[in-house]
């Protein structure tokens, strides 16, 4: 049970994007990546979704060749929330989560108990069951949030991939999704940009910068001062946690 | 667990509620389209021929007006109705899988294309004779929809990429149209040409309903079958695709599909504006997102709509009959602005 990346890369037309690079997502994980903007976060995440074909190599779920997988069966194990995903249609909230088990039904199919029972349990985690008849366009950037997550539950996914989930969100929210989402039993991918969350919260790290991954593993061993200098371009100083605590990250802007 | 209760949306309840009212409404607007025009026939005349042609009832009636009513005006309700539902529903579909609120049949220069086609044959006289305009029609909205589909697929087959080259192929052919036109046509072939170019139902027959409906409840079928689908592009294509819908075949059948439906409706009719701009957006303010409830919704609507312009069209200036597609457009323009602002949303 696991999604496997072997050698995949992207182009951007002759641009390259991600150069050729290999990630296995352990089963039961909580995997972050994490990088400066343009580092290609989203893209990597999209390769892992099978939502793009990679130039080379190939991603395997569960010991198969996801390109050669129908969507349908894709979507029943991996869901995704975008960085970014809009809509003008007068949609409701519940409508919105209720897309979310889309692979489950048949083409002219009723949705049945379980479909009812997934949705408000998925509305009911990321607390938006008291919204869930609001119109989309109402609701706030947190809450629209919020509800791309409960989407995403509702799928029923054995694989969470979440890009940015705490965009948008306020403090208490973004540790209740991320405890969440880490409670979950669930092997999750998230792209996150908060480094003190990314340690928390992930029990590995990937950190990527210009297209490639250059370093793969716990925290400790990823976020080192050097290499957040030379990725992220700012001075880091690493303060061990009292106790149990995690470690903090403390930054300061270099003079130019 | 929470104990409030979420209203789940009764589309199956709301669908066989409406049902009965649908078809009184329908069969209304076929009354008054058989019951209006330059001699007005009693309602009651109407059903009687309805009730001897269909039924084998035997009920005496003035021969002339049993076959006005029957021949001419039945049939060209008939075909009003399932041109408007055709292109009604080819609206809907483009407007969901395009992302543009503003797409819209034509837009993928299929009328452009039928114009020019209808024109090559009727003026340049290609296909000597043998080729009626209608096939002339479809030929070239086919042609024109191949075209803009390549060039869209060449130029990275996202939605605005087949809308600009929907405008740019339109452009194209528009061109092409007044080209031979201006150059060939006589005064009363452009006249002609300028009213089909507008729509014109005056000429349509049973055999041409024959045409329209196989085509309008085939398309209606198979984009009833993709219901689902279409509403799992909410959020985009990525989004639908990480929901498990085949993006690319989903487009290619329904969009073909669209395309065939407005080509065929376009070379029985000539090509009437607003209808598959105006309708699908009426009928979401009516039944919301959901597509098992908007295709139905929105092909009865297109329908009762056309019917209905089609007898204003006949009645509006006495002695004489208005290209429909100008009743639609008076109609459609600021139903549309209405429209337009009632979709204002706080930004
Ligand atoms: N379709 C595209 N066309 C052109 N360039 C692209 C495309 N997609 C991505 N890129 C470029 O590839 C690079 C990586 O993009 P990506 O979205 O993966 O970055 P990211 O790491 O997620 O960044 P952010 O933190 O800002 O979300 C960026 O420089 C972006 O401009
Ligand atoms: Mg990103």
């Amino acid at each position: 049970m696991m999604i496997d990346a072997r050698n995949v890369s992207w182009n951007a037309g002759a641009k390259p994007v991600l150069h050729p690079s290999s990630l296995t997502v352990q089963p039961g994980e909580t995997l972050g990546l994490i990088g400066p903007n343009g580092s290609g976060k989203s893209t990597l995440l999209r390769l892992l979704a099978g939502l793009r074909a990679s130039r080379s190599g190939s991603v395997r779920l569960n010991g198969r060749d996801m390109a050669k997988l129908p969507r349908r069966e894709i979507a029943k194990q991996i869901a995704l929330v975008e960085q970014q995903a809009e809509t003008a249609d007068l949609i409701r909230v519940r409508q919105v989560v209720e897309l979310g088990r889309l692979p489950y039904l048949k083409a002219l199919g009723r949705q049945c108990g379980t479909d009812h029972d997934a949705v408000t349990k998925a509305l009911d985690r990321v607390e938006m069951i008291h919204m869930a008849d609001r119109f989309w366009h109402t609701l706030s950037g947190g809450e629209r949030q919020r509800v791309h997550i409960a989407r995403a539950l509702a799928q029923e996914p054995a694989y969470l991939l979440l890009d940015e989930p705490t965009n948008h969100l306020d403090i208490k929210h973004q540790i209740g999704i991320l405890g969440l989402v880490k409670a979950l039993p669930l092997t999750t991918v998230m792209v996150l940009h908060d480094l003190n969350h990314a340690i928390r919260y992930c029990d590995r790290l990937a950190l990527l910068h210009e297209g490639k991954i250059l370093a793969a593993g716990p925290a400790e061993k990823v976020l080192s001062p050097a290499l957040i200098r030379q990725v992220f371009e700012v001075d880091a100083q690493i303060e061990p946690g009292a106790d149990k605590e995690n470690p903090t990250i403390r930054f300061k802007a270099r003079a130019a | 667990m929470m104990a409030i209760s979420t209203t789940r949306f009764p589309a199956r309840r709301l669908i066989w509620g409406l049902l009965p009212l649908a078809c009184l409404a329908l069969l209304m607007a076929f009354a008054i389209g058989a019951a209006v025009g330059e001699t007005a026939i009693p309602l009651a005349t109407i059903f009687k021929t309805i009730g001897n042609r269909l039924f084998g009832l035997d009920y005496p009636l003035d021969p002339i007006d049993a076959g006005i009513i029957w021949n001419y005006r039945l049939s060209r309700a008939a075909v009003a109705a399932c041109v408007g539902a055709a292109l009604a529903v080819s609206g809907v579909i483009l407007q969901t899988l395009l992302r543009n609120a503003l797409a819209d049949p034509y837009l993928l220069g299929i009328s452009a294309g039928a114009s020019t086609g209808a024109v090559a044959v009727a003026i340049l006289g290609i296909g000597g004779g043998m080729v009626s305009l209608s096939l002339g029609a479809f030929a070239g909205a086919a042609l024109a929809f191949i075209l803009i589909a390549l060039l869209a697929g060449r130029a990275g087959s996202g939605p605005a990429q087949i809308i600009l080259a929907g405008i740019a192929g339109s452009q194209l052919f528009n061109a092409l149209t007044s080209l031979i036109v201006t150059k060939s046509a006589n005064a009363d072939q452009a006249r002609g040409i300028m009213f089909w170019m507008l729509g014109n139902l005056s000429g349509v027959r049973w055999a041409d309903f024959q045409l329209a409906l196989p085509a309008t409840v085939a398309g209606l079928l198979a984009c009833l079958w993709h219901a689902r689908a279409l509403d799992g592009f909410s959020f985009g294509r990525d989004s639908a695709a990480s929901l498990g819908i085949p993006v690319r075949r989903v487009q290619l059948i329904l969009i073909g599909m669209a395309a065939f439906m407005t080509a065929v409706m376009v070379s029985l009719v000539g090509s009437i504006g607003f209808v598959g701009l105006v309708v699908p957006h009426a009928a979401r303010m009516i039944v919301g997102t959901r597509h098992l409830l908007l295709l139905p919704t929105s092909a009865l609507t297109g329908a009762l709509f056309l019917i209905m312009s089609d007898v204003i069209s006949r009645i509006l200036f006495e002695g004489q009959v208005l290209p429909i597609g100008v009743v639609t457009a008076l109609i459609g323009a600021p139903a549309f602005a209405l429209i337009l602002i009632r979709y204002r949303k706080p930004q």
